[in-house]
């Protein structure tokens, strides 16, 4: 899906189709790749935000509860926060509140933040089994 | 106060102990584990690694791909994460499959090192990745720069890589030169990165080439400007530029240098 620039990147695990889904849009423009806003559902990992300038938010989102490095936050830190090199990438992260139940309803939460509409009817991943 | 103090030093290793435990925390899905690991990922993320059994006292440890998908969100290809990977893998002992670190068949007894070592290796793999990928954008900084340059003067009278004499006889190299009447030139350009070979690179051709006594217009581009060292030094020999700055004011800039 790439739309002037703009492009959507989506990642899951091939067991746990509803876990540990990330959605990241990125955007190439003057030769230079910005990472724009990225969620993170039901991560198997916690987030730490680490930086001094972040304090005002939760030092550490801990695993299973979803976050959004949202695009307000990290524009706090400058124009490097949204390059994905030296710098951390996308440092900044919130939990997302309420939290989603469902994939559709992280679908539902990408198209609220990254402006797509009919974002939740894409079609489902079917369930993957182990021996793929 | 004295009892409350002496209680309060007496809580330490069980403060200690909470913060040890608390480090690192686990969780069993569907008959795998998943550690999440205090180390973190460039961004923030913890580094997770995953324990499957295999017998009773026989474990898989990996981390499930998650390095490789860290490099992928970076922006990195295969080309950039293979060999850094592999790298990571020899160092630390674990194996790589092109796609996840791993050690099969692990003891018991060794799991605590064997988790360590899986874990290190796929953080440092997405660290030396992450700075990679800032060395490419050097390269990309002048290209884009190219570009620019090219859009206001055509392609023709853009020079990549530009050899010019100093006052002192010595050749420099610069990221572009725009010709003029006769291919004389009539501009030089030197993107400076915040590095400070960078910025002191930069300097030494620009006072060497502004000696001369007929000298091209000299213009530093900057790719980070706040970051840049040495600013005030490089603006006195040489106009500066941000190589982010809007398209318009990019017009504007160079219709004052040439």
């Amino acid at each position: 899906m790439t739309i002037g620039g703009l492009r959507l990147r989506a990642n899951s695990p091939l067991e746990f189709y509803d876990r540990d889904i990330i959605v990241q849009l990125e955007l190439t423009k003057w030769a230079s790749r910005f990472h724009l806003v990225r969620l993170d559902f039901r991560p198997f990992g916690a987030h730490q935000n680490a930086r001094r300038e972040l304090r005002h938010l939760p030092r550490r989102i801990e695993p299973d509860v979803s976050h959004a490095h949202a695009f307000d936050e990290n524009a706090r830190l400058g124009l490097e926060a949204f390059r994905s090199i030296k710098i951390d990438n996308l440092p900044a992260a919130v939990p997302i509140d309420p939290p989603p139940r469902s994939v559709r309803d992280s679908f539902l939460i990408v198209g609220q933040f990254m402006n797509i509409t009919d974002c939740a009817d894409m079609p489902m991943p079917p369930w993957q089994g182990k021996l793929v | 106060m004295m009892i409350n103090f002496t209680t309060k030093r007496n809580l330490l290793p069980m403060i200690a102990d909470e913060v040890a435990k608390g480090l690192a925390t686990s969780e069993t899905i569907g008959g795998s584990a998943f550690i999440s690991t205090p180390l973190l990922y460039p961004g923030g993320t913890t580094v997770v690694v995953r324990m499957d059994q295999i017998t009773d006292d026989r474990f898989f440890v990996t981390d499930a791909g998650i390095a490789h998908r860290e490099a992928g969100f970076l922006g990195a290809g295969q080309r950039v994460f293979l060999p850094i990977a592999r790298e990571a893998a020899t160092r630390f002992g674990v194996r790589f499959d092109q796609d996840a670190f791993f050690e099969a068949h692990t003891d018991r007894e060794e799991l605590i090192a064997a988790v360590t070592a899986i874990a290190n290796a796929s953080r440092t793999a997405v660290e030396r990745i992450a700075y990679r990928l800032a060395e490419r954008t050097d390269a990309l900084a002048r290209e884009t720069m190219r570009e620019r340059l090219v859009a206001s003067f055509g392609k023709d009278r853009v020079k990549a890589r530009w050899e010019e004499r100093g006052d002192s006889l010595e050749e420099h190299e610069f990221s572009a030169a725009v010709l003029g009447a006769a291919a004389k030139v009539i501009a030089l350009f030197e993107v400076v990165t915040p590095s400070p070979q960078s910025a002191n690179a930069a300097v030494t051709k620009f006072v060497d080439v502004g000696d001369r006594q007929e000298r091209p217009d000299l213009v530093a581009v900057l790719s980070d400007r706040p970051k840049t060292p040495h600013l005030k030094i490089i603006g006195r020999s040489a106009k500066l530029i941000d190589l982010h700055a809007d398209p318009a004011t990019w017009e504007r800039s160079l219709r004052l240098v040439a």
